[in-house]
């Protein structure tokens, strides 16, 4: 079965949690290094105008107003695809399908620069479907739904290596679809799934594999779990995987917004310290606590919670594919991956699908889709006291949720 | 059906034509006037005992062809006037200098008689807001119907590139499919997805009507904005138009328009034809001021230099149509049926992306399609007064986009970055795929003459509509292919009546739209859907005097979803059967005024209009999972405002000089206040809508002289030059005014020098466009061609 995307409108929804994910990426595979403290942050964000997206600085995310009028840059033309995004503090990094080019911009002065554009059609698909930080300077990505990768060196810009992973534990006549690349010390983690070519069937199974980085040879395939699919994200920007203890954890995604595969639930799967193979006596079922809902990833909170937003009741509420976006239908989850619970559901009546979020000092600040208030508002929660506080206004927002970047 | 056919065919027919011709015969060219010495448009004139005759057209002029050597006497009528007998001796191949003054009838003192008028005369009097194109003046240039169309007020064509390129077709502001195009009346999707004003030579057509806002009732078309009607030539007594062209680019055109009647038996036939082809090859220029930079990679493959033009190489474009009708006329039960058959013929290679960014060096795309016909008119049916014309045609068309290439991701200087092996050159695996649509279509039109300038009209269209595709290469993968048929069901009512002794023109109309549709869901569930809607309008003109009137016009109009909005079309469109029709509200208020002050003209035609169009469908991309390429879905949204005024002053001195410049300004705005689905107001609520040109205009001056080299011949020299001013490319006031930029104001300066012997029998062309060779842009980032050069050979021949 073809499963439907997002649109290039919404893929800004994943750019928060391409920041998440980066954000923690990079924390836990420098694992357990003390937080820099930064004492005067600084933040900014992209605002959809239903014709046009701006990247705009924010001067305070807890008061005044944010509005792309006279201000900012048109990124409609720089960031053309969205789910293609990238970001390391100041810099953003892009892939541009259209122009097949791979740029480099830095967001100073309150506007973004371009920094270096170098030719990029080293995949067969210029459609990212996940992006792994393997150093500060090295970058591997890969299409979405495909067994491809590239490396980009972003400090020389250069394409350093390019291909397709290692076909071991591949059946004949199937594809590999790789939905996650986590470092793991000096291997590479994969997560995948099969795609049989001739039933144009994507198995209900996840799979995961280990290999040697940087040479990405000797792979091997370690595990194979059939209790919910895909294992980590569709799409290049969803939060998916954190590290904590040594233990990672990767969230599954059968939402139809992901794979499609309304039947499974969704939850993480763990891959303890140590192996590379999936745990077969953990799996924390977030569904099963939620009457079958199914979730996608929005941020990694730390010490093994996750914010998670959940689509609720959508035999209801999806009427046709855009109310997968604009339906008000969705909930804030915080989930404990060690106790497997839903600690929390954030306080706001049912919204829009908003997976805008940054974490500064133990504080997550969400810009919140909330289709009965006057506008978008950063909302801050604070895990430590249970507290929701309302923020700075952004002026002009459309349907698709704007999205939140720190960038230092 | 081969070129070698089309143009069997042509040839016999026009040998057949051109056989009855050798007889010892001359020409008379002269002028009808009133005692002022005004021109008179619209007089019949006829050679007494001859089936010779003709009508005066602008400043009174008219020619009779191929008149007997001999005396003869000539008939002149016209409502208005008195008719009179006239005089001639033809003794010479050319006899000019005649003219005959009209005396006004005594039944029009006191009033005004319009029905003396042409056709297209009495349309810019009617309460519609329409443009006429009398397509004669610009038979002798290399244009297409677009490109004619483009010089007309309130119409803004957006062209992508070159010859056959995609484009976008603008009336006050409202674009796409909110505009309904017709040859004949007939909804122009009728005839394949080959038959396009973009292809179309204006040779083939006698006259471009284009209803802005309101449309008549008797279009059974949903036209949310307005709509766009070519007049062929057709059902003349004897006709012949044999047109080639050579120029930049390898561009040939050739267009074939010939008509047959047998006085005798009643037989008919009608043939018309184009052939076009072009490389395309213009030069693409890096334009900094437009932000615009052709990229190549470095030696080493690791950045980019940019170069200062690149040849295009992969944008040929070749068409041909040919469309055969064969029927009786005059007939007691008939007077006209007709059948014919149209066949056309597309290939097109594809050069470049959404933008010129992205660089294509292999997908092509090939169509035809075959569409039997048949048509049928009768006068006074079973009573005085009532007339049918009934038309249907059954199209099938056929498509084939190919995509097979494993080398992708071209540059400018013609090299492919890539190389896949299972990959096509667009997406992420190969495939040929096979469009099938089946188009059917009936109409019927009765009018009913309740009494003298009382008209009840009645037109009813049904169209069906289904479409099947499926790859070549992977024949079993039906994941998104579908089958869906859609059936529209227009009627239309309409009630014209003139008061005052026909100063005042009125109609009221009304419309119904039903659609009818089967969904096949990819579940393979079946559902039917179905839903109807009305419309209504209203024109009215009044004439203050002779010369000078107003006219008003207001419609509720609606644009059904269509096929492939609703049901996809299996590759990159995927369906959404929520979707609810556009509405608008349409206003237009005008005035106009046209006089001949002895052999000076001038006319001037001025209006204001209001659009307020809701419920817009709109695409938005997305992005398939398994292909790895981008699809789009259609989705309703809110819809936006436009009020405008647009201005056009005409001067004619005689036939030594025409002038025409218009402007037309268009203010469109986000009419939509708050983000759909919430309580939030939209930033550019009110704001003027990004990326459309707002002001623009053309001017269009012709000198000519008759007789300077010869007997007979006419040189003309005609210039003509477009404006459009600087737009914004995204919303005026959002982000940095130091990070934003325009798209820079255009005059683009075309001109052409036509030769023409024996009273325009054979004519030749020398025609240059975008003369200063401007970069020119209709579109951000798809640079049109430059300087053209074009040699055109034309053959006509009419006897009404």
């Amino acid at each position: 079965m073809n499963i439907p995307a997002i649109s290039g409108k919404r893929v800004q929804l994943w750019l928060g949690a391409a920041l998440m994910a980066t954000t923690f990426s990079a924390c836990n595979n420098n694992d357990n290094t003390a937080p820099e403290v930064i004492d005067d942050p600084e933040f900014a964000i992209i605002v959809g105008t239903g014709n046009g997206r701006f990247f705009l600085p924010v001067e305070d995310l807890m008061s005044g107003t944010i509005s792309p009028v006279g201000k900012g840059t048109d990124v409609s033309t720089i960031l053309t695809w969205e789910e293609n995004v990238v970001q390391k503090g100041r810099d953003i990094y892009h892939v541009d399908p259209n122009a097949a080019k791979f740029g480099k911009y830095r967001f100073e002065d309150g506007v973004l620069k371009t920094i270096q554009e170098i030719p990029f059609s080293h995949l067969p698909s210029l459609y990212i479907g996940w992006h792994t930080w393997i150093d500060d300077d090295q970058l591997i990505l890969g299409p979405r739904s495909s067994n491809y990768y590239a490396i980009v060196n972003v400090k020389t810009m250069v394409v350093t290596k390019s291909g397709e992973f290692d076909k071991t534990g591949i059946p004949a006549n199937h594809t590999r679809r790789v939905f996650s690349v986590i470092p793991k010390g000096t291997k590479l983690l994969l997560g995948y799934g099969l795609y049989n070519e001739e039933t144009k069937v994507h198995y209900d199974k996840s799979y995961t594999a280990v290999l040697d980085f940087p040479s990405l040879t000797n792979l091997q395939v370690t595990s194979e779990d059939e209790r919910s699919a895909p294992i980590g994200a569709l799409r290049n920007g969803y939060f998916a995987n954190f590290t904590e203890e040594g233990n990672t954890y990767i969230l599954t995604h059968p939402i139809p917004l992901g794979a499609n595969k309304p039947h499974l639930p969704t939850g993480f799967f763990r891959v303890n310290d140590g192996t590379y193979k999936i745990d077969p006596d953990y799996f924390f079922n977030v569904s099963a606590l939620r009457d079958g809902d199914q979730q996608l990833g929005v941020a990694y909170l730390g010490n093994g919670k996750a914010l998670l937003i959940s689509a609720h009741d959508t035999e209801t509420n999806v009427k046709e594919w855009n109310d997968w976006w604009y339906a008000a239908m969705w909930q804030y989850l915080v989930v404990d991956v060690k106790t497997q619970k839903v600690v929390r559901t954030l306080d706001f009546p049912l919204l829009g699908n908003s997976r805008s979020a940054v974490v500064h000092n133990g504080k997550v600040y969400i810009a919140v889709n909330d289709p009965g208030a006057d506008a978008v508002y950063i909302w801050e929660y604070d895990s430590n006291t249970d507290k929701l506080t309302r923020g700075a206004k952004v002026d002009g927002a459309d349907n698709d949720t704007p999205m939140l970047y720190k960038l230092n | 059906m081969s070129i070698a056919r089309v143009a069997g065919i042509t040839v016999a027919l026009c040998l057949s034509v051109v056989g009855g011709w050798a007889q010892q015969v001359g020409e008379v060219k002269g002028r009808v006037v009133s005692k002022d010495d005004s021109g008179i448009e619209g007089i019949t004139i006829r050679i007494r005992q001859q089936t010779i005759a003709t009508v005066s057209g602008e400043g009174g002029w008219f020619v009779l062809q191929q008149v007997p050597y001999g005396n003869h006497q000539v008939e002149l009528s016209g409502v208005g006037y008195e008719a009179l007998t006239h005089a001639i001796a033809v003794d010479r191949p050319l006899q000019t200098g005649v003219t005959i003054v009209l005396a006004a009838s005594n039944r029009s003192l006191g009033t005004v008689d319009v029905s003396g008028r042409t056709a297209g005369e009495q349309l810019r009097q009617s309460g519609y807001n329409v443009n006429v194109i009398e397509t004669r003046q610009y038979a002798n240039t290399n244009a297409d119907i677009n490109q004619i169309l483009n010089r007309s007020t309130g119409v803004k064509i957006r062209e992508q590139g070159g010859l056959g390129s995609n484009y976008t077709f603008a009336i006050n502001g409202l674009s796409g499919n909110h505009i309904k195009f017709f040859i004949d009346g007939i909804p122009i999707e009728a005839y394949g997805s080959g038959m396009s004003f973009n292809n179309i030579p204006v040779n083939i057509a006698e006259r471009i009507e284009v209803y802005k806002g309101v449309v008549p009732a008797h279009f059974a078309g949903d036209a949310l904005g307005g709509a766009v009607n070519i007049v062929t030539n057709r059902d003349r007594r004897r006709a012949i138009d044999v047109s080639y062209s050579y120029g930049s680019f390898n561009t040939h055109r050739t267009a074939v328009s010939t008509n047959y009647t047998e006085p005798e038996t009643g037989l008919q036939v009608n043939f018309n034809g184009y052939f076009n082809h072009s490389d395309n090859d213009y030069l693409m220029r890096t334009n900094p001021k437009a932000n615009e930079y052709l990229r190549v990679l470095t030696e080493d493959g690791g950045g980019f230099d940019t170069i200062a033009s690149a040849r295009r190489f992969h944008d040929a474009y070749r068409s041909y149509m040919g469309q055969l009708e064969v029927g009786v006329s005059n007939k007691k039960w008939a007077d006209l049926m007709v059948v014919g058959v149209t066949y056309n013929n597309v290939y097109n290679e594809q050069q470049t992306g959404a933008t010129q960014e992205r660089v294509i060096g292999h997908v092509n795309n090939r169509s035809n399609s075959l569409v039997p016909n048949i048509r049928y008119r009768k006068a006074r049916l079973f009573t005085e007064g009532l007339s049918l014309s009934a038309f249907a045609n059954l199209a099938n068309d056929k498509s084939v986009v190919t995509d097979t290439s494993s080398y992708r991701v071209y540059r400018w200087d013609q090299r492919p970055d890539a190389y896949f092996a299972e990959a096509g050159e667009l997406a992420t695996t190969k495939s040929i795929q096979h469009y099938s649509g089946y188009n059917n279509l009936a109409q019927a039109a009765l009018n009913y003459e309740l009494a003298s300038d009382h008209l009840l009209m009645l037109n009813y269209t049904f169209n069906s509509h289904y479409r099947k595709s499926y790859n070549e290469i992977d024949p079993y993968n039906h994941s998104r292919d579908q089958s869906n048929r859609l059936n529209k069901h227009l009627v239309g009512l309409s009630y014209n009546h003139q008061l005052l002794a026909n100063r005042w023109t009125n109609s009221l109309f009304g419309k119904y739209y039903g659609f009818t549709g089967k969904v096949v869901a990819r579940d393979s569930s079946v559902s039917n859907q179905a839903a109807h809607y009305f419309g209504y309008g209203v024109s009215s003109s009044f004439l203050i005097i002779p010369a000078w009137g107003v006219k008003a016009s207001y419609e509720h109009a609606y644009r059904l979803p269509g096929l492939i909005e609703l049901y996809g079309n299996g590759i990159e469109v995927v369906g959404n059967p929520g979707l609810t029709p556009e509405n608008s509200d349409n206003y237009n208020l005008g005035t106009f005024y046209n006089r001949w002050f002895g052999r000076h003209r001038v006319g001037v035609t001025a209006g204001v209009f209001y659009r307020d169009a809701k419920n817009y469908i709109h695409s938005t991309p997305a992005l398939d999972n398994n292909s790895g390429g981008t699809f789009t879905s259609y989705y309703n949204f809110g819809g936006i405002k436009v009020e405008g005024a647009e201005v056009e002053v005409q001067y004619a001195l005689g036939n030594l000089i025409r002038f025409t410049a218009n402007l037309s300004y268009e203010n469109a705005v986000d009419r939509e206040k708050f983000v759909r689905g919430t309580n939030r107001v939209k930033v550019s609520y009110g704001s003027r809508l990004p990326d459309q040109p707002w002001l623009y205009g053309n001017t269009d001056f012709a000198i000519g002289k008759d007789d300077l080299l010869g007997q007979g011949t006419r040189l003309e020299f005609n210039w003509f030059m477009q404006f459009v001013n600087e737009y914004a490319y995204t919303w005026s006031k959002l982000a940095a005014p130091n990070t934003k930029y325009y798209i820079p104001a255009q005059w683009i300066q075309n001109a052409a020098l036509t030769y023409s012997i024996q009273h325009g029998r054979y004519n030749v062309t020398l025609e240059s466009r975008n003369l200063t060779d401007q970069i020119a842009y209709d579109n951000s980032k798809l640079q049109k061609p430059g300087r053209a050069v074009f040699l055109k050979f034309r053959y006509n021949l009419n006897i009404k």
